[in-house]
């Protein structure tokens, strides 16, 4: 499963990455590459069943007080 | 990066586009029917709390002309302020295109696949919807042309397939539950799905014509209220009470469409029609998220930013709910109220600074 997973990461890393690489497109790889690891290390945690803060839920313990039942 | 390369669409295309993006997700999973028997008066209410906010809307548009969204923010609050209110509004499209990404693989995966595991679906329908936004919003316009009218015409065709069954005693009495039910299904019906025209402001500076940009915002949200008010009609009429215990109305209804013992069981093919205004909405937006982002951090395209976009999107629908049940909770309860502070909260701030900031422009002239 993990290999899977690295496996096709890197399959999207290579369809884009060397050409912008040929380019030197610096900043535009950067972007690239943070928005990419984060969804990586999301697919390994995810794998391994870590407990990853969920955005839904922290929102909605911040707006529980002021929703009308 | 130059609009040019964005291509351009025309305001038919943008009319169709925005009918088949606001009727989208709210023909599988409708809030209406918190309001029981008055899910029609609902509708119409919120339909008219939505349109405040389309006008808040259509006046930031008639401020600065050919705009995009982002450029509003850049030219009201400044380079650094603008950009942090730009990265709001594109971390509200990504969260809701991971919300409705998650709502139809839920539904996929309740309705007709019981056994495939949910990922699998959510990276299916990505990789669909990544492809759709590579080819660009031409390509996606095109799409909305073929798909929206043939789901229309199905919609209305089986409302009249399952006349037998309905009972239009079922819509009395008007209202079976409180007048407060009736009027927060309205304002979940104002937010979802009429407030989310508001991505549409990134897309309206890539119309042909701008000139003609408030008029086809307004005539698809128009074109909207009785395609809804059909699918509430038609539902209430026929599942009647039951409308509380069942999470897909429009599904449930068309299963019991029954001509003859020869015209049955032709939910299948619905749910493929609805599943292709979901690939609609969802392609619209992931598409604005990925522009938006491009053109927050000055890059020179956004073709790069699709794919690690679109694993991200997987992941985050995947992590946000652990199950069905509790995403259509955060959907019916929460998000209401959430997305007011986007859909409402920063364009109405956005407003009010630019006529603060328009004044001394305009003194200094006379």
């Amino acid at each position: 499963m993990i290999l899977l997973i690295i496996s096709a990461f890197i399959f999207i890393a290579l369809l884009d990455v060397p050409k912008l690489w040929r380019n030197k497109h610096i900043k535009d790889l950067v972007v690239y590459l943070s928005i990419w690891s984060l969804a990586f290390l999301m697919a390994i945690l995810f794998v391994y069943d870590v407990e990853i803060p969920s955005p839904a839920k922290s929102i909605t313990r911040l707006l529980n007080p002021y929703i009308p039942k | 990066m130059n609009p040019q390369q964005l291509g351009k669409i025309s305001s038919r295309q943008l009319i169709i586009l925005i009918s088949g993006y606001l009727t989208g997700s709210i023909l599988v999973v409708s809030s209406s029917f918190q309001a029981g028997n008055a899910a029609w008066l609902a509708i119409i209410l919120g339909f008219v709390e939505g349109l405040l906010f389309l006008l808040i809307y259509l006046k930031l548009c008639r401020q600065y002309p050919e705009q995009s969204l982002l450029e509003i923010n850049h030219s009201v609050f400044g380079p650094i302020l603008g950009r942090a209110v730009s990265l709001c509004y594109l971390w509200y499209f990504f969260q809701l295109s991971a919300l409705i990404l998650r709502n139809y693989g839920d539904f996929l995966n309740i309705v007709s696949y019981p056994e495939t595991p949910l990922p699998i679906l959510l990276i299916m329908g990505c990789i669909l919807t990544a492809y759709a936004v590579k080819a660009g919003i031409e390509v996606i316009a095109r799409c909305a042309t073929i798909l929206a009218p043939i789901t229309f015409f199905i919609f209305i065709l089986t409302a009249f397939l399952v006349l037998p069954q309905m009972d239009f005693s079922n819509l009395l009495p008007i209202i079976n539950k409180t007048w407060k039910d009736v009027l927060l299904a309205s304002h979940s019906i104002a937010v979802f799905p009429f407030g989310e025209i508001i991505p549409f402001l990134m897309i309206i500076p890539l119309l042909n014509k701008p000139a003609q940009a408030k008029a086809s915002l307004l005539k698809a949200y128009f074109f909207t209220l009785p395609l809804l008010l059909l699918m509430v009609l038609r539902d209430t009429a026929v599942l009647g009470p039951m409308t509380n215990i069942f999470l897909y109305h429009s599904y449930e209804t068309v299963r019991l469409i029954n001509i003859a013992q020869l015209i049955t069981r032709i939910e299948v093919s619905i749910a493929g029609s609805l599943l292709s205004l979901g690939f609609l909405k969802i392609s619209v937006l992931y598409f604005v998220v990925a522009v938006g982002l491009s053109k927050v951090f000055k890059l020179r395209s956004y073709l790069p930013l699709v794919f690690p976009l679109g694993a991200l999107l997987v992941g985050l629908s995947l992590l946000q709910f652990e199950n069905n049940v509790e995403a259509l909770e955060f959907y019916n309860k929460v998000y209401p109220y959430y997305s007011l502070f986007f859909q409402l909260f920063l364009p109405g701030l956005t407003l009010l600074v630019s006529f603060f900031r328009r004044k001394p422009a305009k003194g200094v002239k006379e």
